[in-house]
């Protein structure tokens, strides 16, 4: 009996002792295991948290100091890009016209140019811009006399070696060719119209020719070609798009349709208004200015509850459009117009005239408000014995001037630093189409676009100007 | 996103398609006649707009002295043109293809004489018409007058066709040139009473064309392509196929106008809609559309 109670205390004893040790051993294990644990989970979590917090601290570190200094570089770039271009200007219009030509294009010293500076010329004498190209020719023509008369480029003769487009697209390139591989000649002015521009960008900058157009306005040559051989002195019609949402927006219109002619000129200006006001454009119409018949589209317009129209045409399709639109009676919406029906020929027929009186705003290259156009004028009609008698004469006789000036500081008749000088001297240069310094991608830099309306005064309509725009 | 205004688009269908009958029906029934497409009958189409420019805007005429005078002037034009270079060509046995080239140089020329006359940038006439709002529909009193004119030329060449001698004596010239003069019809007098009325029509069509937009040169040949689909779709000589085939395709560019919008294309395009369905009714029925409707009574 007690051998058997001593078996059974010695058990209890056992399984006692086995109990209290599996405890303190899984006590003991918990909280060793707990440690490890901890420890590794705090490493991992430290290090990840870690290198997290480092790269935010730099990210945010970098945006600050960016910031600052960005503030800082604007500023101050500001301020010296703006008493710059005071001091430009001012030095522009303190030498005037032929005195700028004298100093920096007939004495100069170069002795690397040719004996002979050609220049080449490609303007529509022939087709639908014909009669403009002939007048606009004159430009490029008066700008070479004037030179020849003062000396010539750093005393060589300069030769204008004029082509005819024919207002073609692929004409404009054949004739482009000639110049360049016929003629050798490294500048170019012109073409006029945006698809002969196009047409010929590519080959220009393969050959390294520099072209300066006077009167291409669409916003496709700054896409196509942005940073090139490719210039213009007149303003892109990006910003007169940004110009007309601008308009749009101010009058409060939330639902909108553009209205544009089927060209580079119209599809330009539409791509840009769509890029910037996706949401609020309902309807895009383009359509084909021959066809002379817009009822359907107009219905179109009217059926889609806009209420703003932005719209670009010319003066010939214009005319109808407006007057079918009185017609469908879209004269309770308002429309936002390009510079391409801004002027007296619009007013000719009283429907149109009354329609934009009713419902139309406009916007349009604004004047220059400094510029040698008197001098220019005069010596225009002391050559041709007439008043010029088509827009962007100017504008030819100035992108003239300044590739021949951009030749006489480049000192050596080839594209590449012809180009890289024409850049240069733009920031100085005020013509007689006003201020025309390029932006790094050769558009213009200056563009004001003022607003103008229709008003009715004893019976007679006329245009005004009723505010400027900085797009 | 938004509502179709079905009867505005109704109405410019009829308005387009009535400018296209007026062009049509006359190259369609000097075509039958004469047996070559005439390509001066742009001219036609051109100068009864300037006659009617002339008179109702430089001139300050009453509109239905220019209307009247639009008619006559082109009608003359293309009845001279008949008698003086088509017929003697014809009488001398030339082919199909010289009396076309012959008329392709006459059409050149007449648009060169007006441009040199009135110039080749637009020209416009100012006159405001009255305009009315039935409900969704506007309607502008100009589109009336063409409404009524459609109408009123087509009644009366229904009857002249139908039911006078020389609308048989027509008929019998279109259907068999020979067989028609050996039983004693006078083809020459025919003829030159056709080409006077399909001109006149022709400057008629001018003449709406110049009031609803411009007046230009190009005038009459940018109706021209339109005026041929015309031809070829309602058959050569049909009258009725004509004014069948002007509306269809007057509602087919117009419709192409809303498909293209909608599809974000340029609405230029609506040229190639119009002759798509051209093709495809031809391939369908290449006797135009009103031979397969009424095979046997050729008018």
């Amino acid at each position: 009996m007690r051998k058997r109670n001593s078996l059974a205390v010695s058990l209890a004893v056992f399984l006692i002792c086995t109990v209290v040790a599996v405890v303190v051993a899984g006590i003991a294990g918990y909280y060793i295991g707990h440690d490890g644990g901890y420890r590794s989970g705090y490493n991992a979590g430290y290090n990840e948290g870690y290198g997290k917090g480092r790269d935010e601290g730099l990210v945010a570190g970098a945006q600050a100091a960016y910031r600052e200094g960005y503030n800082t570089g604007y500023s101050t770039g500001y301020r010296h890009g703006f008493s710059n271009g005071t001091l430009n200007v001012a030095k522009a219009l303190y030498m005037g016209l032929k005195d700028r030509i004298l100093r920096e294009i007939v004495q100069v010293s170069a002795p690397n140019l040719p004996s002979k500076i050609k220049v080449g010329c490609l303007m529509a004498l022939t087709g639908e811009l014909g009669p403009m190209g002939v007048e606009i020719a004159k430009g490029a023509q008066l700008a070479v006399a004037l030179v020849n008369r003062l000396g010539g480029v750093a005393g060589r003769p300069v030769e204008l070696i004029l082509e005819d487009t024919g207002t073609d697209p692929s004409k404009a390139l054949t004739a482009c060719k000639k110049l360049v591989e016929v003629d050798g000649v490294k500048v170019i002015v012109g073409p006029m119209a945006s698809g002969e521009v196009m047409a010929v960008g590519s080959y220009v900058n393969e050959r390294k020719v520099v072209l300066v157009s006077p009167s291409a306005t669409s916003p496709y040559i700054t896409l196509n070609f942005p940073d090139d051989y490719v210039f213009r002195v007149v303003g892109s019609d990006t910003a007169q798009a940004k110009a007309l949402v601008k308009l749009a927006l101010d009058a409060g219109c939330r639902k909108i349709a553009t209205l544009v002619m089927d060209n580079p000129y119209g599809v330009g200006i539409e791509d840009v208004v769509s890029s910037l006001i996706k949401d609020k454009i309902v309807l895009k119409v383009r359509y084909d200015p021959k066809k002379m018949d817009f009822r359907t589209e107009l219905t179109q317009i009217k059926g889609a509850g806009v209420d703003g129209v932005i719209y670009v045409g010319y003066y010939e399709d214009g005319r109808v459009m407006f007057r079918q639109a009185l017609e469908l009676g879209l004269d309770n919406i308002k429309w936002f117009a390009a510079e391409g029906v801004y002027g007296e020929p619009m007013l000719v027929v009283p429907e149109s005239a009354e329609f934009m009186y009713r419902a139309v705003l406009g916007t349009r290259p604004l004047p220059p408000l400094i510029s040698f156009y008197d001098e220019f004028l005069e010596e225009y009609e002391a050559v041709f014995g007439a008043k010029p008698a088509a827009p962007y004469i100017e504008y030819c006789f100035d992108a003239t001037l300044m590739l021949l000036e951009a030749i006489a500081k480049a000192g050596v008749y080839d594209g590449a630093a012809i180009k890289e000088k024409l850049m240069e001297i733009s920031s100085s240069f005020l013509g007689a189409s006003g201020y025309k310094a390029f932006d790094s991608v050769g558009d213009q830099l200056m563009q004001i676009y003022s607003t103008w309306k229709v008003v009715k005064d004893d019976g007679k309509y006329k245009i005004i100007d009723v505010g400027a725009i900085t797009p | 996103m938004y509502t179709l205004n079905l009867p505005q688009i109704f109405f410019n269908s009829i308005i387009t398609g009535s400018i296209f009958m007026l062009a049509a029906i006359g190259l369609s029934l000097s075509y039958s006649l004469s047996r070559f497409p005439n390509f001066a009958h742009a001219e036609y189409i051109t100068l009864g707009g300037y006659i009617g420019f002339l008179l109702f805007e430089q001139l300050n005429m009453h509109l239905y002295i220019a209307f009247t005078a639009s008619f006559l002037v082109s009608g003359l034009l293309s009845l001279l043109s008949y008698t003086v270079l088509f017929k003697p060509l014809q009488d001398r046995g030339a082919p199909m293809v010289y009396l076309m080239v012959a008329s392709i140089g006459l059409g050149i020329t007449i648009r060169h004489i007006i441009q040199q006359i009135w110039g080749g940038s637009p020209l416009t006439i100012r006159a405001v018409w009255p305009r009315w709002d039935i409900g969704p529909l506007t309607i502008s009193g100009l589109y009336l007058y063409l409404i009524a004119t459609v109408i009123s030329t087509s009644i009366v060449l229904h009857l002249l066709l139908a039911s006078t001698i020389i609308g048989k004596c027509i008929r019998a010239v279109s259907d068999n040139i020979e067989l028609a003069s050996s039983v004693g019809v006078n083809v020459d007098n025919v003829s030159r009473f056709v080409w006077f009325v399909g001109g006149g029509l022709a400057g008629l069509s001018g003449f709406f064309m110049v009031a609803i937009a411009n007046a230009i040169p190009l005038l009459g040949w940018r109706l021209l392509i339109p005026a041929f689909a015309v031809t070829v779709l309602g058959g050569v000589g049909s009258f009725y196929g004509a004014l069948i085939a002007a509306y269809t395709l007057g509602f087919a560019e117009n419709i192409s106008v809303i498909g293209l919008t909608a599809l974000g294309l340029p609405t230029d395009l609506k040229m190639l809609v119009f002759f798509i369905t051209i093709v495809v009714v031809l391939l369908a029925k290449p006797e135009g559309i009103i031979a397969s409707i009424r095979r046997g009574l050729r008018v």
